[in-house]
């Protein structure tokens, strides 16, 4: 999976996430269902954080394109001086997946960060690809 | 004839059948969605890898998750039926599903 990839997945996450607790939290409200989701805080919160995220990552991208049409680069570099201005990519989507990951450690586990063991093996695992994928893309190494 | 629990009294409408069964075995919810996650699961894999030698997993578990969340939700609409644990729980385990699916395709996949 490459960077592109990567990041496209995560943000997918985002947003079939948003999807899916807006129209839990919609179908509830609509038909003036006694339980809706949007009555548990947890939920609401990661919902807001998610789409926090998401405009971030709009804002990211914004700067990393305004800022990549003035670097410059020297013949003899190997690669770009301003690839680290692509970092702030990968840091909101992987914030929002750790959102989604924290609420299914409260929900399913019971917020026990030993029962969450699996859920937080795997968020550390994702940060740990994200932090490869900025090495490789500041530095030009391949982590793989 | 001896029952372990209280007849529902279904004056109130039908609907009451399985409220009160609900409030007499609090698990009844909880196994109608284990069942319908199970049901769309295990027979989307076993219907592909029939079909095409290959099951994709992490797709019919999304499948399953949103087939149960469509029940939960309707469940959702009368009182005292489900829980709202039961209903986070669903739609928790829908986006865990998204995930293992989103990660887990190839370029060439969606």
């Amino acid at each position: 999976m490459g960077q592109i990839k990567f990041i496209g997945s995560l943000l997918m996450i985002s947003l079939f996430t948003l999807a899916i607790m807006n129209y839990a939290i919609t179908f509830g409200e609509d038909n003036d269902a006694p339980i809706n989701i949007n009555e548990e805080v947890k939920v609401t919160t990661a919902k807001s954080d998610i789409e926090g995220e998401l405009g971030g990552f709009d804002t990211a991208t914004s700067n990393s394109s305004q800022a990549f049409y003035k670097i410059t680069q020297d013949p003899q570099d190997e690669t770009a001086g301003g690839g680290g201005l692509w970092r702030n990519l990968i840091t909101n989507p992987v914030n929002a997946l750790k959102s989604v990951f924290t609420l299914a450690r409260d929900k399913i586990f019971g917020g026990s960060s030993a029962f969450g063991a699996v859920l937080t093996a795997v968020t550390g695992f994702i940060i740990a690809i994200g932090l490869m994928y900025l090495y490789k893309t500041i530095w030009g190494k391949n982590p793989d | 004839m001896a029952y372990t629990y209280p007849q529902p009294n279904m004056t109130g409408g039908v609907d009451t059948l399985l409220v009160s069964t609900q409030a007499s075995v609090p698990v009844f919810v909880p196994l109608i969605l284990l069942f319908v996650y199970g049901v769309v699961l295990l027979g989307g894999i076993m219907s592909q890898k029939r079909r095409t030698g290959f099951a994709d997993v992490p797709m019919w578990a999304t499948l399953a998750g949103i087939a149960t969340l469509l029940i939960a939700l309707s469940m959702s609409l009368v009182a005292d039926f489900i829980n709202i644990e039961w209903l986070i729980i669903v739609v928790v385990l829908t986006c865990a599903s998204g995930i293992w699916l989103f990660l887990d395709r190839k370029n060439t996949e969606i």
